[in-house]
């Protein structure tokens, strides 16, 4: 059971770097940033994520696992926690992106950046952090993130009150990674497959180092793995080769 | 093809050697070797101990088994990836590198990030010392137990 205890800031350069330096220092699990707006926010790959005021949820929440939890689907499963929170709150019914992005009709209304810290073997700290984009119109977007973009005001066709869903994002949370604490890494992938973009049979994309490969959609495997039927055979892709994965462009 | 073990497995073999309060275990399969050793049997467990806790002393003998003679005496260091996945020297591909060759790094200072399906997992150094080495090239994947930094005392 996590006990949250919730610090609210009105801005900050990144939720996630909060928390971190809060984990670091020490805090226990269940220790919340939430902010009004990030002027850093960040995304994977030092990509930024688009905060401004009072538009988005911008919350980071301090884990602190047990060693052995199948720890890189740690990122699926917040991402899943997000978008059962939306469906809970909205009733819209947004997708998952492999392997934690928030889609609605093709465009990305939120993510999650997953941190963590080690040190030898040892895990020290988690943070998921998501971000929501939650009441802007297309216009409140940079012209370069529109057609990429979305909210849920869009997708919803009304105004998405934060805290309604910032509290049903957190009790999505511990239901989300109780999976991953009981040792059913396969209920997360499955929960994943229900809600995906991209459905089995659906012709994919599989970006990797080395380029594109492109294929039918077969499944996921419980460590995360894709696989893809191809013209030359069945293809299996590790997690950890992926860069993207998604609907093949129509 | 090299065998598959990732860090459940490896944890799970730790966990067994502290049920059945073992002192070290050894293990070799189609060229993979892997040999743990266990000093501080209540370490592993004692969580969630960020200060205290020390990984370094607590695995000894983690490894690839192809440590030099000079690390094995304790003189230097070999940081080790916890994770299957791929290896980042800096935050982002516009930042300078956490650290480089020469560097003097402190406990607890990040080192590089190892990310696995977007988890980014920031590897902090376990010892004191200079950066001697660094083995992994910026990009590429590492194996779980690879080595990717040589850490020597600070003379």
């Amino acid at each position: 059971m996590l006990n949250y205890t919730i610090h609210r800031l009105e801005t900050c350069a990144s939720t996630n770097d909060e928390a971190k330096k809060r984990a670091r220092e020490d805090a226990p699990a269940g220790t919340v940033v939430i902010a009004d707006e990030q002027t850093g926010g960040r995304a994977t790959k030092g990509r930024r994520w688009f905060s401004p005021r009072g538009t988005g949820l911008y919350v980071s929440v301090v884990l602190r696992p047990e060693m052995d939890v199948s720890l890189s689907l740690l990122p699926m499963a917040a991402g899943l926690a997000a978008r059962e929170a939306v469906e809970r709150t909205t009733g819209v019914p947004v997708k998952m992106r492999w392997p934690n992005d928030i889609v609605w009709e093709g465009k990305k209304l939120g993510g999650v950046l997953c941190e963590s810290g080690l040190s030898g073997f040892q895990l020290r700290y988690a943070i998921v952090g998501v971000g929501l984009n939650l009441n802007q119109n297309e216009n409140d977007f940079p012209e370069d993130l529109r057609p990429l973009a979305g909210s849920l005001l869009q997708a919803a066709g009304g105004i998405i009150d934060r805290e309604t869903l910032f509290g049903a994002f957190l009790e999505e949370l511990e239901a989300a990674v109780a999976p991953l604490v009981e040792k059913r890494p396969s209920d997360v992938v499955e929960d994943f497959l229900r809600h995906s973009e991209a459905g089995l049979g659906d012709s994919i994309t599989v970006q990797t180092a080395s380029g594109g490969v492109s294929g039918l959609f077969e499944g996921l495997d419980p460590d995360g793995s894709i696989r893809i039927f191809t013209p030359g055979g069945e293809r299996r892709f590790i997690s950890t080769e992926i860069v993207s994965f998604g609907l093949a462009p129509k | 093809m090299a065998p598959k073990i990732d860090f459940e497995e490896i944890n799970k073999i730790i966990k067994l050697l502290e049920d059945k309060n073992l002192a070290e275990f050894e293990l070799e399969i189609e060229g993979f070797k892997i040999k743990i050793g266990r000093n501080y049997p209540a370490a592993f467990n004692n969580r969630p101990s960020f200060a205290g806790a020390g990984p370094v002393d607590a695995y000894p003998a983690a490894g690839t088994g192809q440590d030099s003679a000079a690390e094995a005496k304790g003189e230097s260091h070999a940081v080790l990836s916890p994770m299957v996945g791929t290896f980042y020297r800096a935050p982002s591909p516009s930042s300078p590198p956490f650290v480089e060759i020469g560097d003097v790094v402190k406990k607890k200072q990040t080192l590089c990030i190892v990310e696995a399906m977007k988890l980014m997992n920031e590897i902090e150094s376990d010892a004191d010392g200079v950066i001697k080495d660094i083995y992994v090239e910026n990009g590429k994947p590492v194996e779980f137990g690879q080595k990717l930094f040589l850490i020597v005392p600070q003379a």
